[in-house]
């Protein structure tokens, strides 16, 4: 039942010169994930960017349940969680309050003060509770990561649109990241995911590899 | 089913929806979204409180600097004043604008923005209100400390401050637009002031006119009006063309 699930229809895309892929296909449904491996540079991000809805592709359409998904269209917005490079965390703002913006901004304007407890209890499942006052400047790269994960356990959205969101995080984070993904798939959710390491998540992802390989 | 047990936590989030189940479809409301970006970027100005200052200290200094380089004959410096205050208004708010989105840019929140379940105009409509708050708003309540500086009249002051106070909004919105077309090209901010001082013309000259038309006898009506009419277009269309112009960043 492909109407569950995101499809990509011959996707393609260029970079000045160089062809990053063309007449790319893959469908995902409910409780599957997709690994996108490549080497740097073979358009891993640009690919998540384009299934996102940030850039347009060159040929070829995205699909969501079944309709070709539109950028700026709301269904769609509250549908995916896309995390890139920079995730959009504040340097000036504590750890806590970065998270309590993002969700702000992902769930609604009634999120501030009303579930501090929700914020409070994300940050334990991700191990940064005592962090939570700290200025995010001074955390470190894993424990930024953590935020990001933090962000997963809050906003549920049935896609995950990742990128490289094992790295930098030590062997119990990976462990914490895959936990959150079979959760995620278990709940009927889709993600796409592209990452170098092998993390331990229970589910088989299909795999798809860009660049030379392909 | 299991899979929500085997989440530790369960909050109560107010939409937490099932990831299989149908999304909500209700996105942020508009005034929601302008709430959370002005809070949001007033929380951050907050916190860098030396670069408020900044701002205002740089339009003092500008406006200290005319007496010393023109002249201190205080019946030219009096009819001067006006343009002397809307130049260095200008001059001050192009200070911060590249800043405006290129920070989000560069950290992700703006792929956030224009990913969130939230009309992106309205989001950018808080963004430059909060640059206004904290940057424009400033310099209208200086102005009547300069008019005092040059001497100017009281109902010509009033007439200034009145006039920077409809017109720096315009400001802060040509601004943005031409912050959010400059993103990501080098060289930004010189591209900016070029891109945006042409454009600012207009209100710097009904701006400085208002003030002149009241010390010489004539009523300032007509300028205020065409000042506020610029600022009606401004938060109308301003949204709108600066959300595009963010889009096309991202192409």
């Amino acid at each position: 039942m492909s109407a569950a699930g995101l499809q990509a229809r011959a996707l393609g895309c260029t970079m000045g010169h160089r062809k990053l892929f063309e007449a790319l296909h893959f469908t995902i449904d409910a409780g599957q994930w997709l690994m996108l491996a490549g080497s740097n540079g073979s358009g891993k991000s640009t690919l998540l960017r384009i299934l996102a809805g940030l850039m347009s592709p060159e040929s070829g359409e995205v699909w969501w349940r079944g309709a070709p998904r539109k950028a700026g269209d709301p269904l769609w917005h509250a549908s995916v969680l896309y995390q890139g490079h920079a995730n959009g965390w504040k340097e000036q703002l504590s750890t806590g309050e970065n998270l309590a913006m993002q969700a702000g901004l992902d769930q609604g304007p009634g999120t501030f003060g009303a579930s501090m407890q929700a914020i409070d209890s994300a940050l334990e499942r991700v191990g940064l509770a005592r962090q939570r006052r700290l200025a995010f400047a001074r955390l470190s790269a894993g424990q930024r990561r953590r935020l990001g994960l933090a962000r997963l356990v809050l906003v549920r959205r049935p896609l995950w649109l990742l990128d490289e969101p094992t790295t930098a995080l030590d062997t119990d984070g990976q462990q914490l990241f895959a936990e959150l993904l079979d959760a995620h798939l278990d709940a009927g959710g889709c993600a796409v995911i592209a990452t170098h390491l092998p993390f331990p998540a229970a589910r088989e992802p299909q795999a798809l590899r860009l660049g030379n390989g392909r | 089913m299991s899979a929500h047990e085997r989440r530790p936590q369960s909050p109560d989030h107010p939409d937490d929806g099932h990831p299989g189940g149908e999304p909500r479809a209700e996105a942020l409301p508009a005034l929601a979204a302008i709430a959370w970006a002005c809070r949001r970027d007033l929380l951050l100005a907050m916190r860098s409180r030396a670069e408020l200052a900044l701002i205002v200290v740089f339009f003092v200094l500008v406006i200290s600097l005319f007496p010393l380089g023109v002249s201190p004959d205080p019946t030219l410096l009096e009819r001067i004043a006006p343009g002397i205050a809307w130049v260095a208004a200008l001059l001050a708010s192009l200070l911060s604008l590249p800043r405006l989105f290129a920070l989000d840019h560069a950290d992700g929140t703006l792929e956030q923005l224009v990913l969130a379940p939230a009309a992106l105009p309205a989001l950018v409509a808080g963004k430059v209100l909060a640059h206004w708050l904290t940057n424009g708003l400033p310099l209208v309540l200086l102005a009547p400390m300069a008019g005092v500086q040059f001497g100017m009249q009281p109902d010509a002051i009033a007439v200034l401050t009145l006039g920077l106070l409809l017109g720096t909004p315009t400001l802060s919105w040509l601004g943005a637009i031409g912050a959010a077309l400059t993103l990501g090209t080098r060289a930004g901010s010189a591209l900016l002031a070029l891109l945006v001082l042409p454009l600012a013309v207009p209100v710097l000259i009904f701006g400085a006119g208002a003030a002149e038309a009241v010390s010489s006898g004539l009523g300032a009506q007509a300028h205020l009006s065409l000042l506020g009419a610029g600022l009606i277009v401004g938060w109308v269309f301003g949204p709108l063309v600066t959300a595009a112009a963010v889009r096309i960043a991202y192409e």
